[in-house]
């Protein structure tokens, strides 16, 4: 009402006024693109992350911690975090300092960072997760070997700042962590009809009554326990991944028409 | 080519880079290592606190703990003798009432494991029964031989309170060699490897009682200093640098080279 009445009162300031909110439109405008040039980014890293470039399902990095620790769901989870916490930390330093390091001696540098905060993760985790610092054992310090980590570091948070790098971190991250757990929840559940066995390790006392049997099992069955069944479980994921990624194309295409068809012949072929 | 036209110039300007990137690195390394001294410096107690706890926890469930009163953590010997599978260093730990031996608690190793050495730890009373044992470490097939966990099968208990009539005592063995412990279905080299650990530490326990007992105490000092640790810390009883630390039975985890080393 009041922007009605206002304009019949003086036209000068009318003008004015209008002028100013035509700057700050424009500036709104710009920031909201770039705010809406972010939120593509972030989105954009996300489905990277979690689906597109999956560290587990579609890079195939760091397979060795993937398929030793994930027997039990506690394992997958406190080795999914030890690394998450890693790479969200890595990343965050890596993309702080890309300004200062010379292009050469780039590698060693990272190499350098995520050993320490390996280390330190590793100096954490024995003094308030003992027990699961013990149940991981050698892959806890062999994350530092995880190239998904230096990987992250090289390709995305040495180029980008340090918000986008730390989602990116957290992306990935969470990417592994889910594969391990999924991984851990097959292998658990076929091996031992238990669910979160031993939680207590990883999150004190209280976490014992998380763990919950699914199924009586007679004798164990150690094909799911041994790490050849984690190889097939981790087959079975990625086949299930890339079946879905078909479906969608194949609707897709089924959505438009001929021209598109052609364009499923060239992928195919 | 451009060696040739301008040498000193170019290599001038290559030792200036690496110097440059010298330094950086240096600085990197400097900066790191201090991150990680500072965290390690942070977590030291907690970390200690925790490994202690874990042992208390380990021995308690052997030695019942109103049996003894003194700290039965910081009252230990070392040992190193084949009878106890590996030439470790392997640690006792000794609970007294009153000032007299109750019981003693020691670690030891199963070398004939299906997959390698079992490491256990066996508390031995004074008259040298069984009060209890415990397996720390294994590499056994899951669902087979991993039955000597007490998590998967309550097998290892019904050592207790079993003692040596003789130094060759033919009861102690696997039913399916006429003993009297229980094989598992399926897996009898690791029970078998398990019964034969357990008879020689106990056979070497008998044998070296007196020795055992009357060593110097090697955890004793933690009590009132904090820089020496008192499990893992290399004290005045081992004499030899090449060999591990004492079998730590708070990281029951040793690298595998070493297990392979000994096999």
């Amino acid at each position: 009402m009041s922007n009605k009445i206002a304009p019949q009162q003086s036209t000068d300031t009318e003008i004015a006024s209008n002028a100013d909110t035509q700057a700050t439109a424009d500036k709104l405008k710009q920031e909201a693109e770039v705010k809406a040039a972010l939120k593509a980014e972030y989105k954009e890293l996300a489905i990277q992350g979690l689906w597109k470039n999956n560290p587990g399902l579609v890079q195939l990095l760091g397979l060795c911690p993937l398929l030793a620790v994930t027997s039990t769901i506690t394992n997958a989870l406190g080795l999914g975090l030890a690394t998450l916490l890693v790479l969200i930390c890595s990343n965050v330093t890596v993309s702080a300092i890309r300004h200062w390091v010379p292009k050469e001696i780039r590698i060693p540098i990272f190499v350098l960072i995520i050993a320490a905060f390996v280390t330190c993760v590793q100096l954490l985790m024995n003094a308030y997760a003992y027990g699961i610092y013990q149940s991981l054992g050698i892959f806890l310090p062999l994350i530092v070997t995880n190239c998904a980590i230096i990987g992250r570091a090289e390709a995305y948070a040495s180029k980008n700042p340090v918000k986008q790098a730390a989602f990116d971190g957290l992306m990935m991250g969470l990417g592994f962590a889910i594969i391990l757990i999924l991984l851990g929840i097959i292998r658990e559940v076929l091996g031992q009809g238990t669910l979160f066995d031993g939680a207590n390790l990883l999150f004190g006392e209280w976490a014992s009554i998380l763990r919950i049997e699914v199924m009586e099992l007679d004798s164990q069955f150690l094909l799911a326990i041994l790490p050849p069944g984690a190889f097939i479980a981790m087959g079975i994921l990625i086949a299930v991944k890339n079946a879905i990624d078909n479906y969608i194309k194949n609707k897709k295409v089924a959505d438009t028409e001929q021209v598109i068809e052609r364009v499923r012949v060239n992928f195919d072929s | 080519m451009s060696d040739k036209v301008e040498p000193t110039q170019e290599k001038s300007a290559l030792t200036i880079a690496i110097s440059k990137n010298t330094k950086i690195l240096a600085l990197f390394a400097i900066a790191c290592t201090v991150a990680v001294g500072l965290v390690s410096e942070l977590t030291k107690d907690q970390i200690k606190k925790q490994e202690q706890q874990y042992l208390l926890k380990t021995l308690h469930s052997i030695i019942d703990p109103s049996r003894y009163d003194n700290d039965i953590a910081n009252d230990c010997v070392m040992m190193s003798a084949p009878e106890l599978g590996t030439n470790k260093i392997h640690t006792a730990y000794i609970a007294r009432k009153l000032g007299s031996v109750v019981a003693i608690a020691m670690t030891s190793t199963a070398p004939k494991g299906y997959n390698g050495n079992i490491d256990f730890i066996m508390a031995i009373n004074n008259d040298g029964s069984i009060s209890g044992v415990r397996v720390l470490k294994h590499q056994e097939t899951p669902g087979l031989g991993d039955k000597v966990e007490l998590k998967k099968s309550d097998w290892v208990t019904r050592f207790t309170g079993k003692k040596l009539l003789s130094v060759d005592d033919n009861r102690w063995a696997v039913k399916k060699d006429n003993g009297m412990f229980d094989q598992f279905t399926g897996a009898t080299i690791t029970p078998r490897a398990v019964v034969a650990g357990i008879k020689d530490t106990l056979n070497y326990f008998t044998k070296n009682k007196d020795s055992i007992l009357t060593r110097p105490n090697a955890c004793g000092e933690t009590v009132t200093s904090s820089s020496s640790t008192s499990l893992n810390s290399s004290t005045s009883a081992i004499t030899d640098t090449n060999t591990e630390k004492p079998l730590p039975i708070s990281q029951p985890k040793t690298s595998k080279k070493e297990a392979a080393n000994e096999q």
